[in-house]
Parts: structure tokens; sequence; C-alpha cells
């Protein structure tokens, strides 16, 4: 496929805060496409149950994405699913020119960008041959297949104190093994605070690990047969730091994404610093009506 | 029963109808947990644009999930969901754990010929 789109906005993410951002942009009466290199929701597709959304008793994040989904969708944005963004870059005509996986591009008087978080990775090699072969990224799915088998809960981010519960009463023994400290202080469990995993070994299956600590000093090999990984959440940043790199060679530095939004790019969501997911749809909401003033006033510059 | 928009099979005789008298089907096994509902997610997006398939779930729990836990391809799987693509009635391929939408519509242009839009 090698096609191109024009749209007056572009929204990249459709994660709670790209799908509200989207939506409300078309209802400004802006054509808008939003695009995303997965599916739609996001990290709120994982989350089982949401309990403190306004106005909704409980939901599940599957539930939710499907509903943001077809509000954008009722609204007449266009929606494009599975496609990643390879290249974004603005043109000497301040135009926005985005470049899709499959060799689409898409051009925009403006961008809002709302790719969110991704889970880090444990930065090991052996990591994608072990998956689904004893490393997992969630207890709760996988924990059953390792009962009263020995595993390691590696890192301290998101759901960590969680998975440790869980697996305490399911596998034997249990490690948590944490480079950045923060360890469980449950007595059943066995920790390496400040410690790094540095390779993972097995004959097709998840055997035995290799750590050693913060000061490379002390090595360790304990036997696993399960690894979950919860290392936390990064940004995903890779198309704005260009444009940060650029702002800070020259006048925006106090409020880098203040003035990024003058130049038509927005930052929304997650990667804009929010939290909680009211608070993350509050702010592609709040981005929606920015983008709005920002084209109306590019209408008015023209029509002048 | 899974909590979905898709397809749910519920019996073993309704899977093993559906596989056997279908050409091209794609069963998720899993449960309701993050690892799982983006593979539904995933798939339910890509409905429209697969119509020659049958994209369906099954509760991993259930007693017809034997169908596909006991599948000689899925005895090493630690990971949920189970996803399995059967093409008439011979499996095709099978994943276990996570799956962006990528991932599944390439093992579906593989396996069932390419997308129809």
């Amino acid at each position: 496929m090698d096609t191109s789109l024009t749209a007056e906005c572009i929204v990249i993410g459709a994660g709670p805060a790209g799908l509200n951002a989207a939506a409300q942009i078309a209802a400004r009466g802006h054509s808008c496409i939003i695009v995303e290199a997965n599916m739609s929701g996001g990290h709120l597709v994982m989350t089982t149950a949401i309990t403190d959304y306004p106005g909704i008793e409980a939901v599940s994040g599957y539930k939710l994405s499907s509903i943001l989904l077809k509000q954008a969708q009722s609204k007449n944005v266009t929606v494009m699913t599975g496609d990643k963004v390879v290249t974004l870059v603005q043109d000497h005509q301040s135009r926005y020119i985005i470049t899709l996986e499959s060799g689409t591009d898409l051009y925009a008087q403006c961008v809002v960008l709302a790719t969110g978080l991704r889970s880090v990775k444990t930065g090991l090699t052996e990591e994608s041959n072990f998956s689904g072969k004893g490393v997992s990224y969630c207890a709760e799915c996988d924990g059953f297949f390792f009962k009263d088998k020995p595993v390691v809960v590696y890192g301290s981010g998101d759901g960590f104190a969680e998975a440790v519960d869980l697996l305490v009463s399911t596998c034997k023994p249990v490690y948590h093994i944490s480079p950045s400290g923060g360890c469980s202080t449950k007595d059943s469990v066995s920790t390496f605070e400040g410690w790094r995993i540095t390779a993972l070994e097995g004959d097709g299956k998840l055997s035995a690990l290799r750590l050693e600590s913060q000061d490379r000093k002390q090595k360790r090999k304990i036997e696993a047969e399960g690894l979950f990984v919860y290392m936390g959440k990064e940004p995903t940043d890779e198309l704005l730091k260009p444009f940060l790199e650029e702002a800070s060679d020259t006048r925006m530095s106090s409020q880098p994404y203040s003035d990024l939004a003058r130049t038509g790019l927005f930052i929304t969501g997650h990667l804009a610093g929010t939290e909680t997911l009211v608070e993350t749809c509050a702010n592609g909401v709040s981005t929606a009506r920015q983008v709005s003033e920002y084209l109306n006033r590019k209408v008015k510059v023209s029509l002048e | 029963m899974l909590d979905t928009n898709l397809k749910h099979l519920e019996t073993k005789e309704e899977a093993d109808a559906l596989v056997s008298e279908t050409e091209n089907v794609m069963i998720c096994c899993g449960r309701m947990g993050p690892m799982c509902l983006p593979v539904y997610a995933a798939m339910e997006e890509l409905e429209k644009e697969y119509p020659h398939v049958e994209l369906t779930d099954m509760d991993f729990d259930i007693p017809a999930a034997s169908l596909i836990r006991n599948l000689p391809e899925c005895a090493s799987f630690m990971n949920l969901p189970f996803t399995v693509y059967f093409k008439n009635g011979i499996v095709a391929d099978v994943t276990s754990g996570i799956q962006s939408k990528g991932q599944v519509s390439k093992i579906l242009d593989n396996e069932f010929s390419v997308r129809t839009y």
C-alpha cells in the first residue's frame, strides 16, 4: 500500500488520552485521523477493573476502550490501528508529514503525540527466547503454571507487590530481585536488593538465572522456572525527542511543551506526565481545545 | 463465559464442529487477564478485515478448553492466552501469551491469505 491522507490534525496513539483528544478535536469541527501501532486502548485494555472513573461504578479497561473508540468513530475520526509511525517531520511550510510502516504518508497542520508509556524490558538478550517458556509479564495470568516451582519476581514496577503476594501462595521458593531497590518485605520471600540478572539459562525452558550485585563483586546462580518481569514503564518518546532536542538548542527551554504547541505539536496523556486515568482522559480533552484554538488561529491568519 | 464481543465457544461439541467444518478458524483460549485482553481486543478489530476467518474465544477454565489445552503444540506453553489457528481442522500455527495486532494479522495473512480490504 502506498497512499497519502490529509487531515487538519493527526493524533498519534489511541490510548485514552489520544482517543479523547481525537473525539473532541473532531467534535469541534476539525478533520482528524488517529493512528496507533497496535490496537486501540493502549495499556487501558489490560486493566481488569476500573473503579474510580467518574460516573461509572466499575468497568473493565477492555470495555471502556471499546466505548472510547466508538465515541471517536461516531465523531467521524478516521481510526488507523496496527500501523506504526516510522517518521514524523515538519516541512518548510510548517506542515507535519507522518510516514507509516505500511508506506502511507499522512499530512497535517498539527499533531498530537499521545504515545503514552511502554513496559520496560529486562535488557537481557535471552528474554524473548524464554518468553512463554518461563518468562512472563503477569503473575495473575501465568502464576498457576508454576505451582510449587521456584520463581523470581524481577523489578519493583507497578504491580510487583501484588505479584509477590499472589506467587507466594502458589510457588516456592519465591525470590524478589530488584536493581532499583524497594524489595518485598515478606518473610517468605528471598530478596536481592540492588542486584540485577545477567543471564537466563535453560534447555528450551527457563531453569536458572545468573545475577550480580550492584558493585559487581558478588555473583550468584539460582534455580528458577518462572521469571515475572515488573520493571515498570517508560515514556514512548522517540518521536518527541528530536523536537525537544531542537527546542533546547533554540529559545525553548523552560516550557518546551508549550513552545512546541505554538508550532503545532501537542503532547498529551502519560507522555505529558499524567498519572491517573481520569487525569489522562481530561488532559486529552484539554489538548483538543488547544488544538482547536491553534487551527482556528491558523485559518484566521490565512484569511487576513 | 468471557466478557468480550467475540463469538464464544462454550461446549466441546460446538468447538469440534467449528474446527472440523470450517476452513479457517482462530481460537484464543484465555481468561479476562491483562495478557489475554489485548489479544481479544486485536481480534475484535481484525474481525471485519478477515470475514473468511472465524475469530473466536474460549474460557480457559471450562471443560471444552481441553480441545486447546491438550494439543501437543501447546504442551510446553506457560503463558495465557493459548491461541490456535486451524486450517481445515489441522493446527496451522500456535502462540502463547500477549500478541500485538500486527503479530496476529501476520499469522492470519500467512495461514489464511491476506486480508480482504
